[in-house]
């Protein structure tokens, strides 16, 4: 079976998800900066799944390294997977150049051309892959108090979206997940309504259920496909404040 | 990010700051002063709340090393019991201890030291534990073990978290033939006659465990079922189940609303405890799957909340076993004199001593009992205290959320100086504080 390819090997829902389709005798390779908790996460899967699992250095952030590993993967992933992402606190960041161009690298620029790269490369291989990409509800529509990031996973979701055409006779899926609220670290300082929140083992559910069946576009949870229907539809008049 | 927690039980509830554990290393600059682990919340009262910071080991859940020669394990503290047999329990391997429900984390486990149905064979949790990793406040891990820094892992064990974070765990599991067990069921028309063949059981069985019937009055007060179990080799597996060796979890879990209105009360109890004496006593030898052994009551998630809003108390003693027959007689009386019904009622026999500075078993027998959070329950449950502590008995900590400081004091007389002695000497008493430390002095 061909691997998985995690690009944010430490993220909580990534992991899910790489746990998920370990489950099934998938191999993992986890790219991440923090390369020793990679590698106790690539144990884990060893020992647990007994997969083949190991983790690579990345700092995303730093583009040609992106693409060199991408390049140099052998054999070429089935399934990609980019979970790496960044979300400030909006006041810290607003004007602030250095911030300004770490929330959109990490939300969008490295995905995307991590992703394009590794959808290419899957074409020209005649790998039938998955591309997965982490978007995002904020990404739907600006909001006040996350406007830099909300814009930087937009930008993802239309990259996703151009990906999606331009490889579909390749047979190439693209899945741009919007999670919605999701209890992980990225999260934990929030109070997030208990309705609307899921975990990261229902979030790999979904993926999985979704890569499983080959599908392509915008991947919600239950609510939230009707919720950010809401939020794009609502009036500009009345959307101050959501 | 503050939120307002509870156990198990529902009660008491306190407002904490809840931080994700980060990653081991990293620990130590998490822990402030009012700092305690947290794993799956299954204590039933207030033991895994920080008076400050509730430091949440959920995300601490690999699995670091694993011989499948000598069935040794490394984990982090997090992992929960129920993933934990389900990686290895397929490749014929299962814990030498398990509590009563799968969704505990093995840091829980050791830190009440956790018995099982097997306690008269193989002890409590901590028995099986190799070594410990812990970290401490001064940004440091420690390591320890039964003869390395003996005197840290001696405290850890059964400590209710008040000695460190622990963040990795040593231990070894047992090989398993199957995941089935043989099992058997015996009615019994009393107390005397439930304990005897407790006693006989053990004799016979790996595991062994009664249940007492809360409705039973005058004299089959005591009544119950006691269950024994096996577990039962490839060979002795009926044909028909052959095909599946290592039967998973049950699935398709059902879920109780949270309601207005507890629908636990009299009425349902008595129901309750017909409809499960029915159920036990339907097939007297069977072959039961582990999870319907073990975990009986996983597949009912959220049961806690049939108490309703108000939540429900656990209280869970143990007294030696000279003593024990009256004791047992004697609270099983109070209750009824006070009209007041226990919803569940468990009886089992301790083997030995735990390791721990604090561990809960003793040598003699141990009592669990449900109450729905009454007027009347604070009155009857001090009335067991006293019948306890007189018999030289004890509370176990991982169920209690309302025992008087003075009367814990009183009841670990013995081992209680040792205890604070070492979170004093080692700088631990002013960061690792809970409620239930602050509750009862500890
Ligand atoms: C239905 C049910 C049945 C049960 N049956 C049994 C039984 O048969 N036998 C038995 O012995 N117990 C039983 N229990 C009790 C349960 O096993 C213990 O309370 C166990 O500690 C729960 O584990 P947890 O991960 O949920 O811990 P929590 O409830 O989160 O914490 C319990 C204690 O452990 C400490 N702790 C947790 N993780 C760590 C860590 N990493 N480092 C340091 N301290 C830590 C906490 O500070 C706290 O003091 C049962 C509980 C339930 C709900
Ligand atoms: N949680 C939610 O509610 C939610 C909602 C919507 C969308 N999302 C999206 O879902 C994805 C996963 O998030 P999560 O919730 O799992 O949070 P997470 O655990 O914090 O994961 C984010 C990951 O991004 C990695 N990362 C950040 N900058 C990096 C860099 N320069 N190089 C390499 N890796 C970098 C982090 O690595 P380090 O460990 O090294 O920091 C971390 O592994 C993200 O894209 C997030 O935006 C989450």
């Amino acid at each position: 079976m061909r691997s998985l390819l995690l690009i944010g090997g430490t993220s909580d829902i990534g992991t899910a998800i790489a746990r998920r389709f370990a489950r099934e005798g998938r191999p993992v390779v986890l790219a991440a900066r923090d390369v020793g908790e990679a590698e106790a996460a690539a144990a884990d899967l060893r020992h647990r799944f007994g997969v083949p699992a190991r983790a690579v250095a990345l700092d995303v952030r730093d583009l040609e390294a992106g693409l060199e590993l991408v390049h140099g993967l052998e054999p070429c992933p089935e399934i990609a997977v980019a979970a790496v992402g960044w979300l400030p606190e909006q006041a810290a960041v607003r004007e602030d150049p250095e911030g300004v161009r770490r929330v959109v690298e990490v939300n969008f620029t490295a995905p995307a051309l991590l992703l394009a790269a590794l959808g290419r490369r899957m074409a020209e291989e005649g790998v039938r892959g998955h591309l997965v990409a982490l978007g995002s509800v904020a990404g739907d529509r600006g909001r006040a108090s996350n406007w830099w990031y909300g814009a930087a996973k937009a930008g993802l979701h239309a990259a996703m979206e151009g990906l999606r055409q331009e490889l579909l006779d390749a047979g190439v899926r693209v899945l741009t997940v919007r999670p919605g609220f999701v209890r992980t670290k990225m999260t934990a300082h929030l109070a997030l309504p208990p309705f609307l929140t899921s975990t990261p083992e229902d979030i790999a559910r979904l993926v999985h259920r979704a890569v499983t069946k080959g599908r392509s576009g915008p991947l919600y949870p239950f609510p939230w496909r009707l919720v950010s229907l809401l939020v794009r539809l609502l009036p500009a008049s009345l959307a101050r404040r959501i | 990010m503050r939120v307002e927690l509870s156990g198990f039980g529902g009660w008491p509830r306190h407002r904490t700051e809840l931080v994700p554990a980060p990653p081991p290393a990293r620990i130590p600059a998490a822990l402030v002063p009012g700092t305690v682990a947290r794993g799956n919340g299954r204590a039933y009262g207030d033991a895994a709340i920080g008076t400050v910071r509730t430091l949440w080991t959920g995300p601490l859940d690999f699995v670091e090393a694993f011989d499948a020669q000598s069935g040794r394990i490394t984990v982090r503290a997090g992992l929960l019991l129920s993933d934990l047999i389900a990686a290895f329990l397929p490749r014929g391997f299962f814990p030498p201890v398990v509590p009563g429900t799968r969704q505990v984390s093995l840091g829980g486990m050791v830190a009440a030291d956790v018995h099982g149905k097997n306690h008269h064979r193989a002890g409590s949790f901590g028995d099986h534990v190799e070594e410990l990793e812990l970290a401490l406040p001064e940004g440091t891990l420690l390591r320890c073990s039964p003869t390395r820094n003996p005197e840290w892992f001696s405290a850890t064990v059964g400590g209710m978290g008040l000695t460190g974070v622990i963040v990795r765990i040593t231990l070894r599991l047992m090989r398993v033939e199957t995941g089935w067990l043989s099992v058997r069921a015996a009615a019994t028309p009393d107390l005397a006659a439930t304990m005897q063949a407790l006693v006989a059981a053990e004799r016979a069985f790996e595991y062994a465990v009664a249940w007492l019937d809360g409705s039973a009055r005058g004299p089959r007060r005591g009544a119950g079922i006691v269950l024994a179990g096996d577990h039962l080799p490839l060979a002795e597996l009926p044909g028909d189940l052959r095909a599946v060796p290592f039967p998973p979890a049950r699935g398709g879990r059902i879920t109780m609303p949270p309601l207005p209105v507890p629908p636990v009360n009299r009425l349902s109890l008595s129901v309750l405890n017909r409809l499960y004496r029915t159920v036990q006593l339907r097939r007297l030898e069977r072959v039961e799957d582990w999870d319907r052994w073990f975990f009986p009551l996983d597949a009912l998630s959220g049961w806690n909340r049939a108490y309703g809003p108000g939540g429900f108390v656990q209280y869970q003693f143990a007294v030696p076993e000279g003593p024990a027959r009256g004791v047992l007689g004697a609270v099983l009386e109070r209750i009824a004199r006070r009209g007041l019904r226990s919803s569940l009622a468990v009886l089992k026999r301790f083997g030995r001593e735990g390791r721990g500075l604090l561990s809960f078993p003793l040598r003699g027998w141990t009592l669990a009992l449900d109450f729905p959070r009454t007027r009347d329950l604070p009155a009857l449950l001090a009335e067991l205290d006293r019948i306890v502590l007189e018999a030289g008995g004890r509370i176990y900590l991982a169920k209690d959320a309302r025992l008087p400081a003075a009367t814990f004091a009183r009841m670990e007389e013995g081992r209680l100086g040792r205890f604070l002695d070492f979170r004093e000497r080692h700088g631990l008493a002013r960061v690792f504080r809970s409620h239930l430390s602050d509750r009862l002095g500890l």
